[in-house]
């Protein structure tokens, strides 16, 4: 087998926003949809470290946009699933459900 | 519109490097117009929490390197190193707790390794602010009884004379003397020295010149070198012109200020004035100088560059020879020891405690290296997922062992800065807990050369070490077995863990043994009976001889001052002795004994005290046989002497001491009856041996200076102000040197076995903290990797009993073989202190029962928690988490 990282639970909420927003992802859209769909707060600071990282794993690509007023004039970084990042994220979907499978009854009466 | 925060902004901003600033920043700012357009308020403080939770990262990924996957030849060693420096402080950053439970302890470990060495150095190993010191041998002479350190002055001027293997040799002494101050006659110390004293020695100087060869010479006008303290004290720093100073009466002209450094020849005594021995008779108590018989002379010699110090001991060995022997004396081999420190007691004296104590430092320091070792074990636990991908990427063992070592290092550099900040704070206290005779000492405490490297050296032990106890339990793991995840046992490093538990705890059942052996030492000191009663009395040290009383005048001088103390209220009784009690010293002449032969090597030299009638009743010390001193022992009366217990059963085995004579030997041979026996007391020192000692009136051997022994009703801490004024006032030119109680001074008098009790205590007990906190650390560890183990025993029917006292259990084993293994270390260590006890057997069973007990008691309180926490594993969690 070839060893293949396995993602991060923020990598995975990370890449998974970007999937959902498409063309609109970047720093504070990815933002705002992981924050209200899992209701917790995410610094910008955490958030561009694992760009970064998915960038370099090859998960992620980006483009730079023209600058827009809303942000004093600066200019933003649009994001975009790549193939690996596709695949990775199926990788651990898959091996969750099979961890997963059989065992919401037991949890669901509380007990392991 | 209001922007963000500025402060906020700012902070942001330069967390970020320049390629990524405008993005990530742009970022928050659009979100923060959203919100502000909403609640400004909120929006404000929305950011100040992003930024406070972004500038970490930001900076980690500003100064992170981007790991690439290396090139077969890869970086050069420097540079992976660099890299690892920056990995480890990455993860220190990570990790404050640990960092800083790691950090306190490797600091304390190091301070008071680095605090003792500081000491000591000043003590054994710093030479004195003089030229070339290495160059400076110190004469003694070899006695059948040990060495003789002084020499008289006319043989000291034929050594000086005939030596052609030394560049100088001097001669001093140290010297006390009145000058007249504001409050009165005050006694200071000084030197007399030699001519060539200043010159042959480099004796720096700050002010005018040293003294010369001139100077010593009878008929110079009188002249003398003072220390700058003394200067800056009377003259602030004007400069020199004309200025004299009086001593004992006669007018010194001042030619020269010595170098602030320079404290005189005996270490940690202030000497601050010399003068030339051709002046000094009012001073060193008569005319000596051309007296063979008498030896009070230091002899400190400069050899000259090419010769060894063998040749200028045969030389020098050669003309004493021949001196001796024309002088129709027998003669004693010369023999030379390194003068760099000049000839003083205090090293001798204190580098057996002070090695001590430093080897214990030392065991300090293990007990907190194996701490950090311990919860880098800990650390290493957490990091085996990334150990073992790194091993998968082809890291070879050899890198791993590397970020290991690195990351001891980084914390020991920490602790190594903080301990040199320790010691500097903290060198002057514990100074201060170090006294010559009694006295508080006048050192130099710096943080020199030798300490710094004291402090690299130990702090690179202390990182290779802690470096590698961890990097040898991890690697000797399989490192891919870390990429199975899961909470799979690790046993090695279980093991690892526990082994380093249990030897800090036998480290510190060594210490705190040490420690109760000292401080029992301490406690034996302090209730030893001493012969004679030690509360209620005052003692006033005077010096008639220094304030110019004639000596015949002397014992009137002593009369009128008790006569005067005794009739304040509240006091019961006084009399005088010319020797402080508990001041180490003494007098001492020979005597010999009609019918008693002494053995071949025996000593028939004695300490003896001349005291005033009444002395024995004021200080309860009850007559055995035959009678007091009374009025009746005056100077026209024949001499009478009152002798101990020891001296009555040795020299006259039929106990029949009262009506036997002694003959008195040094002055003329004359013989004096025994009119009385009392018991030994402990005179010189709280830890004497009995030894033959003997008493004589004081009015028929006047003294030079003496003790008013002033017994009250109650104790008198509070009435020392007034018994000097009252003294002062007796004659205003005597100089009353010290007034303490007997208490006092018996504290004086064991402040060595204080100093040693204080650090050994203080050492011992960060030992036990240190070991707690390992103990308590691997306590948490093992409840935490055994969370699922007790949640299946408790889903099984343990009762929350059950499991904590088996959490507790398994503390209290751990501690149980610290202790036995302890026990040899604390045989180990009560052989190493023999020397410093008193009273107690260096296997003393109390001792170690006590510290074993200690022991288990800091176990019980260190699993505590850790057990407290598995009685609330709660079964269902535990199974979950599978």
């Amino acid at each position: 087998m070839r060893s293949q990282e396995s993602l991060g639970e923020f990598e995975q909420l990370v890449l998974l926003a970007i999937v959902r927003l498409g063309p609109d992802a970047y720093g504070t859209t990815i933002r705002h949809e992981i924050e209200e769909r899992t209701d917790r707060m995410i610094a910008v600071g955490a958030l561009y470290t694992a760009l970064e990282r998915l960038e370099r794993k090859g998960y992620v690509d980006s483009k730079l946009s023209d600058p827009t007023p809303q942000r004093g004039g600066r200019a933003r970084r649009h994001y975009r699933l790549r193939a690996p990042g596709a695949a990775a994220l199926k990788r651990s979907r898959e091996a969750l459900s099979r961890m997963w499978a059989g065992i919401e009854p037991d949890l669901r009466r509380g007990r392991g | 519109m209001n922007g963000p925060p500025r402060l906020a902004l700012w902070l942001f901003e330069r967390s970020l490097a320049a390629h990524e600033r405008d993005l990530v920043t742009g970022d928050v700012i659009e979100d923060f117009a959203l919100r502000a357009a909403q609640s400004p308020r909120r929006a404000r403080r929305w950011f100040w929490r992003q930024t406070v939770r972004s500038v970490l990262p930001n900076l980690r990924r500003r100064f992170a390197r981007r790991p690439h996957v290396e090139p077969s030849k890869g970086p050069s060693m420097l540079n992976r190193l660099a890299g690892d420096f920056r990995f480890g402080l990455r993860l220190m950053a990570r990790q404050p707790l640990m960092t800083s439970v790691g950090l306190v302890s490797l600091t304390a470990g190091l301070g008071l390794n680095v605090l003792l060495f500081t000491i000591a150095n000043a003590i054994l190993l710093r030479p004195l602010p003089l030229g070339d010191p290495d160059r400076l041998v110190v004469l003694l002479m070899q006695r059948p009884d040990g060495f003789a350190h002084n020499f008289s002055y006319p043989d000291y001027e034929d050594l000086r004379d005939g030596a052609a293997t030394l560049d100088g040799l001097v001669a001093y002494s140290l010297a006390q003397a009145t000058t007249a101050g504001e409050a009165g006659a005050t006694a200071i110390a000084g030197e007399l020295a030699s001519g060539n004293f200043f010159e042959a020695l480099g004796v720096p100087v700050r002010l005018g010149r040293g003294l010369t060869a001139e100077d010593d010479d009878p008929a110079a006008p009188p002249a003398a070198v003072v220390s700058h303290g003394l200067w800056r004290e009377r003259y602030g720093d004007r400069p020199l012109g004309t200025q004299t100073i009086t001593l004992n009466g006669s007018a010194f002209s001042i030619v020269g200020v010595a170098d602030d450094r320079f404290l005189g020849m005996q270490l940690g005594r202030a000497a601050r004035f010399w003068i030339p021995h051709a002046h000094g008779a009012a001073l060193a108590g008569g005319r000596f100088l051309d007296r063979r018989t008498v030896s009070w002379l230091t002899l400190v010699g400069r050899i000259r560059p090419g010769v060894s110090v063998t040749q200028a001991r045969d030389e020098l060995d050669a003309i004493a020879r021949r001196v001796f022997e024309t002088t129709g004396r027998t003669h004693q081999p010369i023999v030379m020891r390194p003068g760099a420190r000049g000839d003083s007691a205090l090293p001798e004296r204190l580098r057996s405690p002070l090695t001590v104590l430093q080897l214990a430092g030392g065991l300090v320091l293990l007990v907190a290296c194996l701490n950090v070792a311990n919860l880098q074990l800990a650390r290493t636990e957490a990091r085996r997922r990334e150990l073992a991908v790194r091993a998968a990427l082809g890291a070879r063992r050899f890198d791993l062992v590397r970020l290991l070592v690195v990351d001891g290092a980084l914390l020991a550099i920490g602790a190594g800065l903080a301990a040199l900040g320790i010691a500097s704070l903290g060198k002057a206290r514990a100074a201060a807990l170090i006294s010559i005779f009694g006295e508080p000492i006048a050192l130099a405490v710096p943080i020199d050369g030798r300490v710094v490297g004291f402090t690299i050296a130990a702090t690179l032990a202390s990182a290779l070490l802690v470096g590698f106890v961890s990097a040898w339990s991890t690697a000797r793991r399989q490192p891919a077995a870390g990429l199975a995840d899961g909470r799979g046992d690790a046993p090695p490093r279980r093991v690892a863990q526990r082994a380093l538990v249990v030897l800090q705890c036998a480290l510190s059942m060594a210490l705190l043994t040490g420690a109760s052996l000292l401080a029992r030492t301490l406690d034996n000191l302090r209730s030893t009976d001493l012969g004679f009663e030690t509360r209620r009395v005052a003692l006033v040290e005077v010096s008639p001889a220094m304030g110019n009383v004639a000596r015949e005048a002397r014992m009137a001088y002593f009369e009128e001052a008790t006569r005067r103390v005794a009739a304040l209220p509240g006091v019961e009784r006084a009399a005088a002795a010319h020797v402080m009690p508990l001041d180490f010293g003494g007098s001492r002449t020979t005597i010999d004994v009609d019918g008693y032969r002494p053995g071949p090597d025996e000593d028939l030299e004695l300490n003896f005290l001349r005291v005033t009638p009444g002395y024995f009743q004021t200080l309860g010390i009850p007559i055995l046989r035959g009678r007091a001193f009374d009025d009746h022992d005056r100077a026209d009366a024949p001499t009478r002497i009152i002798v101990n217990e020891t001296m009555a059963e040795r020299y006259w085995r039929d106990g029949r001491a009262v009506g036997r004579f002694v003959r008195f030997t040094d002055e003329g041979a004359f013989d004096v009856e025994v009119v009385g026996v009392v018991p030994d007391v402990h005179y010189r020192m709280v830890r004497e041996e009995p030894r033959p000692s003997f008493y004589v009136p004081m009015a028929q051997m006047p003294a030079a200076q003496g003790v008013l022994h002033v017994r009250f009703g109650s104790e008198p801490d509070g009435r020392l102000d007034e018994l000097r004024r009252v003294i002062a006032e007796v004659n205003p030119a005597v100089p009353v040197m010290r007034t303490v109680t007997l208490r006092q001074q018996i504290e004086r008098n064991i402040a060595d076995e204080r100093m040693a009790g204080t650090i050994g205590v203080a050492l011992a007990g960060t030992a036990l903290v240190l070991a707690a906190a390992g103990l308590y650390a691997t306590m948490a560890f093992l409840v935490g990797r055994r969370t699922r183990e007790i949640g299946v025993r408790v889903a099984l029917g343990a009762t929350a009993r059950d499991v904590g006292s088996m959490v507790l259990r398994q503390g209290l084993g751990l501690v149980a073989l610290g202790v036995a293994a302890g026990l040899a270390l604390a045989l180990w260590a009560g052989h190493a202190l023999r020397a410093q006890l008193y009273g107690v057997s260096r296997t003393d069973p109390i001792s170690m029962a006590s510290a074993a007990a200690l022991l288990a008691l800091t176990a019980v309180a260190a699993s505590w928690i850790p057990s407290r926490r598995a009685t609330r594993v709660d079964p269902a969690q535990a199974l979950r988490d599978i």
